[in-house]
């Protein structure tokens, strides 16, 4: 009994970390017990809305007038970029390439938090009927957070960036030169694999996701570059670069979906 | 044991497991967190576990597996050989006293988290850590409480 039971585990195991096949039923078992994440995360959400309705008045003017301030800094910039956009645009035109469809998002927020010292996930409470798929990518305000590796109908969870299973193809944004940023299990480093000696990366690079491997959508800041050591006698360079997302204090995610992916979840919503 | 009490017990169980320690209190006591779900299942399989078997702790291992985001089956054959160990060896468990029976669960918790991390470590690409021998302190050193405590929910019935 114990044996078939073991076997049929092995089975299980690998067909689970190996093939999709069953991805549905984890998404049914996941809807099942979703609302133990809410529940355990029931004593933040009472300390978030307790604080929020006790603070105090000049501390709310305080803030109010704070995110006045981001607003403004912020709306200059949007308005900078439409017209950096429609110039984009026409360049684009005349070079003859593809417009580059901007995505939408859906905001998320989190629900639960895993992380054992290498393996960083979060549940969010969006799932299959927001219109969400395995794959997409996740945001928070400051950079690229992780991406969606499970789906059901109510709640997803989002593998972090930072998590050692986790890659993400990336671009130095100054100069365009690719390379991957491999998580690394701790939150302040990701490691970038495989650099030649002779690439042209300096301390304080930003990188931004480069949109190869098709997972990732172009142009989001993931990380900056905090050390780059070369060894004489070694092809590659050492580079320790600093997610920039906040993994470990958000609480508000942004669901990227991608123009094809956001038809395709509206197609399915219609039907 | 009442098998409401048990699915509530279990479900306080799991989410107790799926709890978040505070961001600053993370780096000290995530280490240490005992495992609730184990203990409740040891204590399950010297009770009623003869009745309900190996099978049933299987499958609420794979809950378990979706709940904390590992392969599916890991936390099942776990769950399962823990049951059908103490099932094997009820009635000597039961004699033993409190000190005996937190190192055996302290060789339990520290073999069931051993495996675990070897499968994760095979399928999911995680490394190694501590958590097998700092989990296994916490939860032999909470195991006569947890007993204790389980032991006071339980109905009597006649002369005990």
């Amino acid at each position: 009994m114990l044996l078939g039971l073991a076997l049929a585990s092995m089975g299980l195991a690998t067909l689970d970390a190996y093939t999709q096949h069953l991805r549905y039923a984890r998404a049914l078992a996941l809807q099942f017990v979703s609302p133990l994440y809410f529940v355990a995360e029931a004593p933040y959400m009472l300390g978030n809305s307790l604080s929020k309705n006790l603070s105090s008045r000049e501390n709310l003017l305080a803030q109010l007038e704070q995110q006045r301030q981001h607003l403004l800094t912020l709306s200059h910039t949007a308005q900078r970029y439409q017209t950096l956009k429609a110039d984009n645009d026409r360049m684009r035109a005349l070079l003859g390439s593809k417009e580059k469809l901007p995505g939408s998002v859906l905001i998320a927020e989190i629900v639960s938090v895993r992380s054992t010292p290498s393996a960083h996930h979060v549940i969010i409470d969006k799932g299959s009927e927001d219109g969400l798929q395995v794959g997409q990518a996740v945001l928070d305000a400051a950079g690229l957070f992780g991406q969606l590796i499970e789906v059901s109908g109510s709640t997803s969870r989002v593998l972090l960036l930072i998590d050692k299973d986790h890659a993400v193809p990336v671009q130095i944004t100054r100069n365009g030169a690719r390379s991957i940023a491999g998580g690394t299990g701790s939150r302040d480093s990701l490691v970038l694999e495989n650099v030649p000696v002779s690439m042209d990366i300096l301390v304080g690079d930003l990188l931004e996701t480069s949109g190869l491997g098709g997972r990732f959508p172009v142009g989001y800041p993931v990380a900056e570059v905090t050390s780059v050591a070369l060894d004489e006698t070694s092809v590659f360079a050492e580079v320790k670069v600093r997610p920039l997302a906040q993994t470990n204090q958000s609480r508000f995610l942004l669901v990227v979906f991608t123009a094809e992916q956001a038809r395709a979840a509206r197609l399915e919503g219609g039907s | 044991m009442n098998p409401l009490v048990l699915l509530s017990l279990g479900i306080v169980a799991a989410t107790l497991s799926v709890a978040r320690l505070p961001a600053d209190w993370y780096g000290w006591m995530g280490l240490w967190q005992p495992q609730w779900l184990l203990l409740l299942l040891m204590y399950w399989a010297l009770g009623v576990g003869s009745r309900l078997g190996v099978l049933w702790a299987w499958l609420c291992g794979g809950f378990v597996d979706v709940l904390l985001g590992e392969p599916l089956g890991l936390n099942g054959v776990v769950f399962a050989s823990i049951t059908y160990l103490l099932l094997r060896f009820r009635e000597r468990f039961a004699m033993y006293g409190a000190i005996q029976q937190a190192l055996i669960v302290f060789i339990v918790v520290m073999l069931a988290q051993l495996f675990r991390g070897f499968s994760l470590n095979f399928f999911a690409n995680q490394d190694w850590n501590l958590l097998p021998l700092t989990t296994a302190v916490s939860s032999a050193l909470l195991w006569p409480y947890v007993y204790r405590l389980l032991r006071a929910l339980e109905p009597r019935r006649g002369l005990r």
